[in-house]
């Protein structure tokens, strides 16, 4: 089955005249392709961005790090400047798997904006700015913005993803990432629950959570967030907060599953945090 | 019977052959229905039925027919013989005339100079339709009123394609005698083979004929499918099996549709025509397993034994006829399971729906009801309070017992022997201890053993006795070596190795002496199908008569070189018994056949032994012979989440004689797999006779992750006089047995009753609630 | 849209469409039929060839993504006649049943070879969980690709 008509830029300023024209940015097709495939999408021609060398290095900034949209997934985890970020790694090992990880981008996961997105939720936990580059300026914005709902974007016509930045989080947070669903590879979350968290003298001091799966977006339940703080990581004292994290989710059925059951396991998985205390 | 060797050097059948197929697969040089390309070639499309149950007004092929790349259209007006694809009954249009029945029926079809241009051309369709009413629930075809949808010649009555039963005693007594009576419904969906292959055939016009390549199981179905659509004799129809990328029942029937199809096209334009599905086409066009709603009721006194048990079972079939018929008849012979129960009452209906038609796989009718049979026993041992393994070995049928259909054993039933060996390689009593523990122990995750035991009656049985036959040609060339021409079928099973295994031990050469030529229906007599766990034995017995028949005429020729009336054999040559020093080999015995104009080949034939049925009662000698498995699965369930993990697994099978331990093995670990994927995750969620998501993306089926490592593997060889060397059936038997067992541990994990598939985590989770 | 590359060791130089897809280009255009089409989106693993070492899936690559690269497919991994030891130990420990899945399962196995000489069962599972395999319930495949590991070192 051919493609539509690919190009291939002289350089950024290149690729962001042809994506202004209309041409839709390739880096690694895992996703682009099986929508092509499925007529789900037309483009006039593709854009091969995925060799430019403005979009892929993975290197360290001030308090962060900076990482290419081009970059792939097994690139990101075996980059040293990742292993600040151990929530990112949890959460990338679980995509698809060792060959789409080999194909697959972060940039790319950002730009689908599928709540399922295993990519998204680790950079809603780290607070990721996206950086955009377009034909009249560059821009950044957090992932939170930029996202505006399932496969929407706030990217303008013309201008793509040149990179994300993710700053550290404060040292000694306890990285958690679950996905759910029926098999252990190959598999798109049905809900999934990242989670950075900070504990002093046994109680929770500061708290993030992030959900996939389980509404337009990924989603951070701010007020249970704030909730946890102060608590022990103990079942009982994250059993009282399950109905508020069931409550806080926006599902929806699919054939996956149905929206009762993403809300019971959102708030089921706020008790595997008690995992943390012992680890 | 015990293993009969041409008489010299080491056996080879028990041994760990390595498949003979296997270099050319890992070499990346076996050649697939795709891989193959001929000169002048065109790809073929189908166009197909948007509406599940429709009165074509007017099919507009025009934009087809000028799209780029086309080279032409083919309709029902092209069809040269009869537009019917015959399989059990002959109610299936090869191309829908007028009224379409199910969502992607075909209407028509378009070849293009290359797969793109065929499909993009097929988009361009414009069919208007007027809808009928439609039904795609077994129960609603059965009501009053349904439209019709079953051809009434092809149906028992209305939209019950068939209706079928065993009575045997008294059940009313049977449970009056009960001390212990259990219930229950039990609900299954599609399951699809997933074969990692998709369907695809080339025809190919040749010397006034059709000569079909295609990735198939029963070539000598597609044979008569394409003669029956050309209008030509069947001497006139070649089919050529390519290398099959895996078949479990996929590729019974759905290749004489698709054959067919492909020889219309290329008859009417006289070239090639390749059709080849993708994956998403496959899925939502081809037959699956037989949805099931299935009722049991069942009996037993306070020991256990078993007094009733009275079954009513409803499969979708689909739209047609296509296997249903006989996929019923398995489903009903096997519904009362392993055991010896006086009483029996089913009733076992196959029901016409605007569905896509259901067919062959693996088990054929059997996995639905053995899943209801091994649930009602797991609920039995849980009332009486006795250990599961127990309840069944008290009930296994043993050699002089009578089945439910009245049949005595006579011999070869290993029941008894797999269920004391599974005990013992699980070490069940210290296996169930250490699942206690691990229960106390743990907050959010519970483990649960499942244990299981089926009965499978080799060969067609009873209902298609004529099918149980085969071929065998096998040709002993000029320098020793021999070809070997069969007419079933290699499709990843390891058939292939197991016959020439079977030859070379018949005759008395190596292995390596052996080939086997590529299945062609103008080398052998029809061999049947290649299907219900069959190849092994009636297949390997036509090989054992014919290698018999070649020895024999080997020994001859010894003899007559020899001058002698008798004489030994060391190695692989032949000496004379009192001068050791006047010897021939095997090559020179055959060069000297050569050169005196004997008749070098021979043909050897077999068939099952008899078997015997009465519809109205269900009674008689359903099959020829039964193998027998027992399977325990120790499964860990979620309780956050009702996601669960099989971690540990044993089985153990009585085949008889096991010809080849190594590829038995792979067929077993491999039908475990299967039945893991069928209890726990595949689900094809349809709407208004619509698969919804007909993708592999959707379709999920065990990854490596998903099948637990070491499953314990272990036959008890009980032998059966009729096989060759003593051997059974083998192939759909782990499949069957392994569900079973996997959702029995997972109803002992969460404390609830599974009654439907899959246990896909929402299900779980809603067990875990029940249960707690 | 002309295109140089490397397969199997081979520099090659082809004239393709501009939208190939790396899958049409070795099955259709080199002849390379060893490469196989399961699904066509990424979900079964059969066309998985080596792009520099890396496990690709052909069937979601353009054939530009692998201008001026190496590309190895099954047919390159015994290019002299003789078996790799891959290839050998699946014969040895009966990994291959119908084999439509197995030039994508010993390329991916290739990969992880080169990657970590010394895998553990667990971590075999884990790199072939994307090579659908529906014949063998993936144990004689998993004992084949530890088998092949020891025969290394």
């Amino acid at each position: 089955m051919d493609l539509p008509e690919i190009v291939r830029p002289r350089d950024l300023a290149d690729a962001v005249r042809l994506t202004g024209e209309g041409g839709k940015p390739l880096v690694g097709g895992t996703d682009l392709f099986v929508r092509l495939r499925k007529g789900a999408e037309r483009p006039p021609f593709l854009v091969y961005v995925g060799e430019l060398p403005e979009l892929r290095g993975i290197h360290e900034t001030e308090g962060g790090v900076e990482i290419g949209a081009a970059a792939t997934h097994v690139e990101i985890l075996s980059a040293p400047a990742t292993a600040q970020l151990p929530i990112l790694r949890l959460a990338l090992a679980t995509i698809g798997s060792p060959a789409l990880r080999h194909m697959g981008t972060l940039g790319g996961n950002v730009v689908n904006a599928s709540p399922a997105g295993d990519g998204l939720v680790p950079l809603y936990l780290l607070g990721a700015q996206v950086n955009v580059v377009g034909p009249a300026r560059e821009r950044s914005l957090p992932v939170e913005e930029f996202v505006l709902g399932p496969g929407r974007t706030a990217l303008q016509p013309g201008e793509l993803i040149r990179s994300l930045t993710i700053p550290l989080p404060r040292d000694g947070a306890h990285p958690y990432f679950r996905k759910v669903g029926r098999r252990q590879a190959l598999l798109i979350a049905v809900a999934s629950l990242g989670a950075l968290v900070w504990v002093e003298d046994g109680a929770v001091r500061e708290a993030r959570l992030a959900l996939g799966s389980v509404a337009p977006t990924v989603l951070r339940p701010r007020e249970v967030e704030r909730a946890l703080v102060g608590r022990p990581l103990t079942v009982e004292a994250l059993a009282e907060l399950r109905d508020a994290l069931s409550s806080a989710v926006r599902p929806i059925s699919d054939l996956r599953a149905s929206a009762d059951y993403r809300r019971r396991v959102s708030g089921n998985l706020l008790l595997d945090l008690s995992s943390l205390a012992s680890g | 019977m015990t293993r009969r060797s041409g008489g010299e050097s080491d056996p080879i059948v028990g041994t760990p052959v390595p498949r003979l197929d296997a270099e050319a697969k890992v070499r990346g040089e076996a050649r697939y229905a795709d891989d193959l390309a001929f000169a002048g070639m065109v790809h073929v499309k189908t166009i197909r039925s948007e509406r599940p149950h429709a009165r074509i007004v007017r099919l507009d092929l025009s934009g087809v027919e000028s799209a780029p790349g086309v080279v032409g259209i083919a309709t029902v007006a092209d069809i040269p013989g009869e537009n019917i694809v015959p399989i059990i009954y002959r109610d299936m249009p090869l191309l829908a005339a007028g009224v379409v029945r199910y969502v992607g029926e075909p209407l028509a079809l378009v070849a293009a100079e290359t797969r793109d241009a065929a499909r993009e051309a097929a988009a361009r369709a414009r069919v208007a339709y007027e809808d009928l009413p439609a039904v795609f629930d077994p129960r609603d075809a059965l009501a009053h009123g349904a439209p019709p949808i079953a051809r009434p010649d092809a149906a028992d009555e209305g939209n019950a394609f068939n209706h079928m039963v065993i009575r045997k005693g008294d059940v009313a007594q049977g449970f009056a005698q009960a001390d212990v009576i259990v219930e229950g419904e039990y609900e299954v969906g599609y399951q699809e083979h997933a074969y990692l292959e998709p369907q695809g055939v080339v025809a190919v016009p040749e010397d006034g004929g059709m000569t079909v390549y295609g990735t198939l199981q029963c070539p000598f179905y597609v044979q008569n499918a394409v003669a029956n659509v050309l209008g030509l004799p069947l001497a006139r129809v070649r089919i050529v099996q390519t290398c099959t990328g895996g078949g479990f029942g996929g590729k019974e029937d759905v290749p004489s549709h698709l054959a067919a199809l492909a020889a219309v096209v290329a008859w009417k334009l006289r070239r090639p025509a390749k059709l080849v599905l993708d994956r998403s086409e496959d899925i939502a066009t081809t037959s699956k397993r037989h949805p099931g709603s299935i009722r049991y009721r069942t009996g037993a006194r306070r020991d256990g034994t078993l007094t009733a048990v009275e079954v009513e079972f409803y499969y979708n079939a689909g739209a047609y006829q296509t296997l249903s018929s006989a996929v019923l008849w398995r489903g009903l012979v096997h519904a009362p399971g392993p055991y010896r129960i006086p009483n029996v009452k089913v009733d076992a209906y196959s029901v016409a729906t605007n569905t896509v038609p259901c067919g062959a796989f693996r088990g054929f009718g059997s996995p639905q009801v053995i899943f209801a049979h091994e649930s009602q026993m797991d609920e039995l041992a849980r009332r009486l309070g006795m250990d599961p393994l127990e309840l069944r070995a008290k009930n296994a049928l043993r050699v002089g017992d009578e089945t439910a259909t009245g049949q005595v054993l006579t011999e070869s039933v290993g029941l008894g022997a797999c269920l004391a060996k599974a005990r013992e390689i699980s070490r069940w009593e210290e296996v169930q201890a250490e699942v206690a523990a691990f229960n106390r122990r743990e907050r959010f995750k519970r483990r649960g053993v499942g244990v299981s035991t089926v009965m499978y009656g080799v060969g067609m049985g009873a209902k298609a006795p004529l099918l149980d036959k085969a071929g065998a040609y096998l040709k002993l060339e000029a320098d020793g070596s021999v070809t070997l021409a069969v007419g079933t079928t290699e499709m990843g099973q390891g058939a292939e190795t197991v016959l020439v295994q079977i030859a070379a031990d018949g005759l008395g050469v190596p292995v390596g002496m052996v080939r086997v030529a590529p299945v062609d229906t103008s080398r052998v007599p029809d061999s049947g199908p290649t299907v219900a766990s069959r190849t092994t034995t009636v297949q390997g017995m036509a090989v054992l008569d014919a290698a018999r028949r070649l020895r024999l005429r080997i020994e001859d020729a010894v003899r007559a070189i020899l001058g002698c009336p008798t004489f030994t054999v060391a190695g692989h040559r032949f000496c004379h018994p009192q001068d050791p020093a006047r010897s021939v080999s095997f090559a020179e015995v055959a060069r000297w056949m050569w050169t005196r104009n004997w008749d070098m080949g021979v043909t050897g034939w077999a068939e099952g032994k008899p078997v015997d049925w009465d519809p109205a009662t269900g009674h008689g000698n359903a099959y020829f012979v039964y193998s027998y498995a027992c399977h325990i699965a120790l499964v860990e369930v979620d309780l956050l989440t009702g996601e669960t993990r099989v971690n540990r697994f044993w089985a153990v099978h009585d085949s008889g004689r096991i010809v080849n331990p190594a590829t038995a093995r792979g067929q077993v670990i491999g039908g475990i797999a299967q039945g893991i994927g069928y209890a726990l995750m595949e689900e094809l969620p349809s709407r208004d006779g619509r698969i919804l998501a007909p993708s592999f993306t959707s379709y999920h089926i065990p990854t490596a992750r998903d099948v637990p490592a070491g499953i314990a593997v272990a036959f008890v060889e009980a032998p059966y006089s009729g096989g060759p060397f003593g051997a059974k059936g083998l192939g759909e038997v782990p499949l069957m047995a392994s569900h079973a067992a996997v959702a029995n541990a997972v109803s002992s994990a969460t404390g609830g009753r599974l009654r439907a598939y899959p246990a896909i985590p929402e299900r779980v989770l809603d067990l875990v609630a029940k249960g707690a | 849209m002309t295109l140089s590359f490397r397969v199997n060791g081979r520099p090659v130089t082809v004239d393709v469409p501009p939208g190939r897809r790396l899958l049409d280009l070795l099955r259709e255009d080199l002849g390379l039929t060893g490469t196989k089409e399961g699904c066509g989106e990424g979900e079964c693993g059969a066309c998985t060839v080596l792009v520099d070492g890396k496990p690709r899936l052909a069937c979601l690559t353009a054939a530009i993504q692998v201008e001026g690269r190496d590309v190895l497919t099954i047919e390159g991994l015994a290019a002299s006649g003789q078996l790799h030891p891959l290839q050998e130990a699946f014969l040895a420990t009966a990994g291959v049943q119908c084999g439509f899945c197995t030039p994508g399962l010993i390329l991916a196995a290739h990969a992880l070879l080169a990657e970590n000489p010394s895998p553990t069962a667990d971590e075999v599972r884990e790199y072939l969980s994307g090579n659908l395999c529906r014949c063998t319930g993936y144990e004689q495949v998993v004992e084949a690709v530890l088998r092949a590991a020891e025969r290394r070192r």
